[in-house]
């Protein structure tokens, strides 16, 4: 009995050492024991986003696939808004918003290959455009939306703004071009 | 001087209890583990399929995570992610329902780990949440049939008349120091930002319309508004874990967790997270609290096996 107390003794204090990193990061070294911890913690499978929350609030990106044909028309690939889902429907649907945002920003731990990603994407959009028989030859990745009006920018209003037309309007839109893959003749569904 | 740390720390950690404030914890991680199951359905074929938007290999060369991952390393046909998916739906209601409850959480445990590693472009902190409690419940000394569970009813009609278990409260006090550590460290890495200094952090999430229900972003018109949410944020995430740790003040800090989760539930419209922070509050009550739950339970003639 004493023996298995001692035993979880130390992997307690194993375990919760290598967190302790994670309270103060504000310093190199700290942050590289940080590294040797996550080790720990990705092995076990017990890694925590820790910092969930703190840094940015996923931003507004919203992913808009278009697959380029021989003959120059575009056929466009969208996941469903999150935007334009009730509230019953976001409950599941939040999954894409965070998916978007993933693959927009390569912003996960540890994507090595950002890119290689995206190439699966487009790959996978190529399989799901009905093109009619044409020959698609490339697909473009955008990033559409509008950046929230900063803080500072909002206290400069004097009049009552109409945020709700303005940042849910999707003609005002802006798009941004992240990734293109040409498609060859053996990529070509 | 060590005899006094000594003795706290066996008195901390190695104290026999009836587990039933932990056995309230898994069956709240087993209905939000099963909810979260549940809602990811409409996604299974697209997301963790090979004849989804990313096979399994290549997934895997896309991502370095050096996580033990075990059944959909090498791929991930739709039926064999079916099966997986549907036999983790069966052990997130088995572990809700204590039917042999360590094997469930172990296998349930190494099921989810799987398909969180499936697909990393998904999965969120909620989940991770999720995935850890399991772990813990995993190490939780069920055998034999602890409190509120298939096992202790049949444990029950086998030795009528038995005393309930009793076991060391470890893995309880393992499930507290992971939540308070949670929200220590967020705040801790809250202070390392601009935006929660400046008032920001709230405003820029009010005008995300992929987060916000309609409506919340016309709150952007009312800076001093989200600034003053922004630093409360702030104040209550410092509050959080101190209330938690000091057990009188407990009650404040499931008051602050239900309005905080329940803004980012609501508001941010992200369900999973605000669930299991939840869930994970039962582990903080005292056998006595927890009892009271169960006296609760039982004068509305709900079976409470092993209490």
């Amino acid at each position: 009995m004493e023996t298995r107390k001692k035993w979880i003794s130390r992997f307690i204090v194993w375990h919760w050492t290598l967190a302790l990193p994670w309270l103060f990061p504000f310093h190199d070294v700290i942050n590289a024991a940080r590294v040797f911890a996550d080790m720990y913690y990705f092995t076990t499978g017990t890694w925590q986003a820790w910092y969930m929350f703190a840094g940015a609030p996923l931003g507004s990106s919203h992913l808009v696939s278009d697959v380029e044909l021989a003959d120059g028309t575009r056929v466009r690939f969208e996941l469903p808004r999150v935007a334009e889902m009730g509230h019953l429907e976001a409950w599941w649907g939040y999954r894409y918003r965070e998916f978007e945002h993933r693959l927009i920003t390569g912003h996960r731990l540890h994507v090595v290959l950002p890119e290689r990603a995206m190439d699966d994407w487009a790959r996978f959009v190529t399989r799901k455009v009905d093109t009619g028989g044409r020959e698609p030859v490339r697909v473009i990745l955008s990033n559409c939306g509008l950046p929230t009006p900063t803080l500072d920018e909002t206290w400069a209003e004097t009049e009552w703004v109409d945020y709700t037309a303005r940042l849910r309007n999707p003609a005002l839109w802006e798009c941004e071009v992240f990734h293109t893959l040409e498609l060859t003749g053996e990529e070509s569904p | 001087m060590m005899e006094g740390l000594s003795s706290a720390w066996d008195r901390f950690f190695f104290t026999p209890q009836r587990m039933v404030a932990l056995a309230l914890c898994r069956i709240a991680t087993g209905v939000v583990t099963l909810y979260c199951l549940l809602l990811m359905l409409p996604l299974v074929e697209m997301f963790f399929t090979d004849d989804g938007w990313i096979t399994a290999s290549q997934h895997l060369a896309t991502v370095f995570r050096p996580d033990p991952t075990f059944f959909l390393i090498t791929g991930s046909p739709p039926a064999l992610v079916w099966a997986v998916w549907v036999g983790a739906i069966l052990l997130s209601v088995s572990l809700t329902v204590g039917y042999r409850t360590k094997a469930t959480a172990i296998i349930l445990y190494i099921v989810l780990l799987s398909i969180h590693e499936r697909d990393t472009f998904l999965i969120n902190g909620g989940d991770l949440v999720i995935r850890t409690l399991v772990f813990w419940l995993a190490l939780a000394p069920w055998g034999g049939g602890a409190a509120l569970s298939v096992d202790a009813w049949l444990r029950e009609r086998a030795e009528p008349g038995a005393a309930p278990l009793e076991a060391w409260g470890w893995v309880q006090r393992m499930i507290q120091i992971q939540i308070v550590m949670l929200y220590l460290i967020t705040f801790s890495w809250k202070l390392k930002f601009d935006r929660w200094h400046n008032g920001s952090a709230i405003h820029e999430s009010m005008g995300a319309v992929e987060f916000v229900p309609p409506g919340m972003e016309l709150l952007l018109n009312y800076p001093w508004l989200t600034a003053s949410l922004t630093w409360i944020v702030v104040v209550t995430q410092a509050l959080l874990p101190l209330c938690l740790i000091w057990r009188r003040a407990r009650p404040v800090a499931f008051l602050l967790g239900f309005l905080l989760h329940g803004w980012i539930i609501v508001f941010m419209r992200i369900p999973v997270f605000g669930l299991i922070m939840w869930a994970s509050y039962f582990a903080f009550l005292e056998e006595d609290q927890a009892d009271r739950i169960v006296g609760w339970l039982r004068r509305r003639g709900l079976p409470t096996p092993g209490t």
